[in-house]
């Protein structure tokens, strides 16, 4: 018995120290490429749990049974994984570089010349309910980007005027199809807005140059909106506003949403209490709808509907000079988009999308009348393809036709004049966008285009670059060629001309997250050529067009966002530094345009009062004065308009209304009080007289807006 | 004879213990040492080790479940919303496969639940991450609506939630009392099965009471 126990015990002792003996120390260190540190990378023998974790010098020990003839596997979140024969190596000396994969969040995304609001994109400057509730932009998606670098602040306009551009040459595309009307018509004296609601996009790109070859028939900039997904829950939502009112109700099951908005605009009662600089006959009346529908399929397939409609009639006296003039307006527009986006295999996908506008306006100003139809169909096809880890192949083909009519008419005599153009612009394109390591990706591009107007083809080439110098930090530059026809405005006179074109070059550099602060410049030079001039000649109609145009911008774009600094406050800042000159339209000779500000200075701050639930917002921008032409001067354009000097502010209460969640907003823009002279606009009185100067001053001095927001769900 | 075996089983088990591979027992383990601990260092440590069983053991889904988890807890000893969102987005990672291998296991939705809710940072992320966290939670009760931690999930959140958005801590603690009792009631399909979140209930329970 007892010599049992003897050897049970050395049995015990035995296979102990076989077991002891065999223990054998794995030991190394991680580093990924550039020789950083790697901190919490996960080490293991596989097949097995044996392992460990590297420390906060990146180095790692652990005790195994047995190396021979194992792997170790080595995993890290955004680095490619790596298996090592532990045969090949000394296995107490490991020294492990991990590569960041391409595909991580943290790679190097494509920066220059845009500016993103979208929580899914690590570029991104902006999120998307900073649209909302950026003060003085009254819930205008252009509103809120106006207070980016390289746009002019220009208050008598309302559109988007980018880095020396005029308002066409900025396009805007909903989920990547044209929008052909993206603003209400503009009214002579009046800024105009956008006509999308920002409560109908989840995101936002901005781009003030260099874009993609995806995009064309825009010289200076693209505003890419992406409509909202598939809604998670059904809301009904009820806005009472001083100028109108909204209802919308959301529909929602399982991978669908659908909804639908009615709003009707009144600006009668507000001008009855406010101080207009015009005489108003028919204070803008509008009645809105819009209808959306998104369902996602087994497959991976998603359709989106996004449709929008409205009809308007305003009348307003114009005093020009001693003339009194009647402008009466009435138009009205329909937009429908349709999107379908189907996976054709693991790594790519198939985007297919029309979109149809119709926009129909009839002006009577004076003894004037004119009326424009317009009919917009943009068809679009665009494959995705993932070809491997750093490589992705986007090309594609679109057609847009046009069908543009104008007539014209004066009451008091016979005189009467119809025109109009019909154009297919045909384009393809085609794009990979190539990443060599997880800090260098480039993307080359060819877009042709022919214009069966005007009978003539272009190819523009453009190429981007972006290369992280550091964790939160990364050099871009863009370079690309830009064609864009003639506007209708001349084309429904003559379809013998060529393209306009630009040039962009841009370099940029960012630093920092969107989390906490970002700062980010760029510079940028842009060559404008073939642009359309003209003779004022006897008659609008006949006049001496050509291409002989051509100009320059070059400039200097900074933004700021702290989000930490200060706490439970929000700001940005920005800077713009244009020089610009061009000869274009009746121009004598290249000078800055009327709506260029060399120095725009721009700042926002959000501040949430926790103890009343309330968001203080107040936007602060200055511009150095305008350009404008006084007749009789002998030289052209050579005077300046006093400095633009704007501070807005808006408050958002949160509370609630018999259980439902309310949002009570005021805003008010002028806050100051100023007197907004932007410049004199020249009125050719045409037959002999000398031409008038007007004042370009806005309709009311200090806006103010009331609404209250409800949500029931 | 008979003693000899009782060596052989002896050995045998000494054997076992020193290799410690059993699934069971380190599964076991690591949860125990993952509720007790306190420190980034060491939850980072137990969520690489169910990350490595997990490759080990392909077939079982509570190895990337807990890694999950430990990756969502290891969130509340972190002050810097970056680190929270690498951590989140580890943690997601792992989701994102449960998703795909066990969509119709109701403690998958409500650690996708917990995910989402985790990702407040601030108060405009409130309004996407409460929805989708919420639509979660609706999934999870489909499954099973016996699951404490969609109660005591759908507490937080409503606890979170300004008063105005139908918040608060009175609506809450209805929740985080039913949560107490499901908990209660709750029996675990096995030792390794999803457990936690009592203790914070009844915390959350208590600073309810004492607000109302």
């Amino acid at each position: 018995m007892k010599q049992i126990k003897i050897i049970s015990l050395s049995l015990i002792f035995f296979i102990s120290t076989v077991n002891l003996l065999s223990q054998q120390i794995v030991s190394g260190k991680v580093v990924s490429s550039d020789g950083e540190t790697l901190v919490g990378v996960n080490i293991a023998i596989e097949g097995t749990y044996v392992g460990t974790i590297t420390d906060m010098d990146g180095e790692f020990e652990f005790e195994t049974e047995e190396v021979a003839g194992k792997s170790l596997v080595v995993s890290y979140i955004g680095f490619s994984p790596l298996t090592l024969n532990l045969d090949d190596v000394d296995s107490r000396n490991i020294v492990i570089c991990l590569k960041e994969s391409m595909t991580s969040l943290n790679a190097v995304t494509i920066t220059a010349g845009s500016f993103a609001a979208d929580d899914k994109k690590r570029a991104s400057v902006l999120e998307p309910l900073d649209i909302y509730t950026t003060a003085g932009s009254l819930g205008d998606i252009n509103g809120a980007l106006k207070t980016l670098p390289g746009t002019q602040p220009a208050s008598d306009d309302g559109r988007l005027l980018v880095r020396g551009g005029d308002a066409s040459e900025t396009k805007t595309f909903v989920d990547g199809l044209l929008a052909a009307k993206p603003y209400y018509s503009k009214v002579p004296d009046l800024p105009t807005r956008g006509r999308f609601s920002p409560s109908l996009f989840s995101g936002t790109v901005f781009s003030t140059g260099g874009y993609s070859a995806e995009y064309g028939q825009a010289l200076s900039s693209v505003l890419i909106l992406e409509s909202s997904d598939v809604a998670l829950e059904a809301i009904t939502s009820v806005s009472l506003m001083s100028i109108g009112g909204e209802l919308s109700n959301t529909w929602c099951s399982n991978n669908r949403s659908t909804s639908l908005g009615v709003s009707y605009t009144n600006m009668a009662p507000y001008y009855s209490l406010a101080d207009n600089r015009l005489d108003w006959t028919k204070p803008t009346e509008a009645t809105g709808i819009n209808f959306m529908h998104r369902q996602k399929f087994d497959n991976g397939a998603m359709l989106k509907v996004f449709s929008t409609g409205d009809y308007g009639v305003s009348a307003f006296n114009s005093n020009i000079g001693d003339e009194i003039t009647n402008i009466d307006t009435e138009g009205g527009n329909a937009y429908v988009n349709v999107n379908y986006s189907v996976p054709t295999g693991e790594n790519s996908f198939l985007k297919t999308g029309i979109a149809t506008t119709i926009d129909d306006q009839r002006q009577l100003a004076g003894m004037h009348r004119t009326s424009d139809d317009e009919l917009s169909i943009e068809v679009r096809a665009t494959m995705v393809n993932a070809i491997s880890d750093g490589i992705e192949l986007s090309y594609g083909i679109a057609d847009a036709y046009t069908n543009y009519k104008q007539a014209y008419q004066h009451l008091g005599s016979s005189q009467s004049w119809n025109g109009g153009v019909k154009d297919h612009i045909l384009a393809g394109f085609i794009e990979p966008e190539i990443k060599l390591s997880a800090r260098f990706a480039f993307r080359p591009g060819l877009r042709l285009e022919y214009s069966s107007a005007l009978a003539k083809m272009n190819i523009s080439p453009r190429l981007s670059v972006a290369y992280k110098t550091g964790k939160n930090s990364q050099l871009s530059a863009a370079y690309g060629q830009y064609y864009q026809n003639p506007v209708n405005e001349y084309l429904k006179f003559t379809t013998d001309f060529n393209y306009e074109k630009s040039t962009h070059y841009i370099a940029s550099y960012q630093v920092g997250s969107l989390k906490k602060r970002l700062l980010r410049m760029e510079a940028y030079y842009k060559q404008y050529d073939q642009l359309v001039t003209y003779d004022m000649g006897q008659h609008t109609y006949d006049l001496n067009f050509n291409n002989n145009g051509d100009g320059y911008a070059k400039g200097i774009d900074i933004f700021f966002r702290d989000r930490e600094t200060i706490k439970r406050t929000d700001y940005w800042v920005s800077y713009s530094y244009i020089d610009t000159k061009r000869q274009y339209k009746d121009y004598p000779q290249k000078v800055s345009p009327s709506f260029i500000s060399e120095h725009t200075f721009s700042a926002v701050a959000k501040y949430f009062v926790g103890a009343i639930n309330t968001q203080v917002g107040a936007t602060w921008i200055m511009a150095s004065g305008r350009p404008y032409h006084q007749p009789d001067d002998s030289e052209f354009m050579n005077r300046k308009a006093p400095m633009y000097n704007d501070l807005s502010l808006n408050l958002s209460y949160l509370t609630h209304i018999a259980g439902y969640s309310t949002i009570v907003h005021f805003s008010m823009s002028n806050v100051l009080g100023r007197k907004h002279l932007v410049g004199y606009q020249t009125i050719p009185s045409g037959n002999g007289q000398p031409d008038t100067l007007m004042p370009l001053l806005p309709d009311i001095k200090q806006f103010m807006f009331l609404g209250v927001f409800i949500s029931i769900n | 004879m008979k003693s000899f075996i009782i060596v052989l089983i002896t050995c045998m088990l000494v054997a076992l213990n020193l290799s410690a591979t059993n699934y069971h027992d380190v599964m076991k383990q690591n949860i125990t040492k993952l509720i007790k601990s306190n420190s980034i260092e060491e939850i980072n440590q137990i969520a690489a080790t169910f990350e490595r069983i997990a490759n080990a053991e392909k077939e079982e889904w509570l190895p990337r479940y807990y890694s999950a988890y430990a990756h969502a807890r290891a969130t509340h000893f972190m002050s810097d919303t970056d680190s929270i969102d690498v951590s989140l987005d580890k943690a997601q990672a792992y989701i994102n496969e449960l998703l795909k291998s066990n969509e119709d296991e109701s403690e998958v939705h409500v650690l996708q639940a917990l995910v989402y809710s985790l990702r407040i940072t601030s108060a405009s992320r409130g309004y996407k991450y409460s929805s989708l966290s919420n639509k979660s939670l609706d999934r999870a009760m489909q499954l099973n609506a016996e699951n404490p931690r969609i109660y005591y999930c759908r507490g937080n959140n409503v606890f979170n939630t300004p008063k105005m958005f139908g918040g608060g801590a009175t609506k809450a603690e209805k929740l985080f009392t039913t949560a107490n009792e499901k908990f209660e009631s709750e029996k675990q399909e096995n030792e390794l099965w999803p457990s936690w979140g009592l203790y914070h209930n009844t915390q959350m329970l208590k600073k309810c009471k004492e607000s109302n």
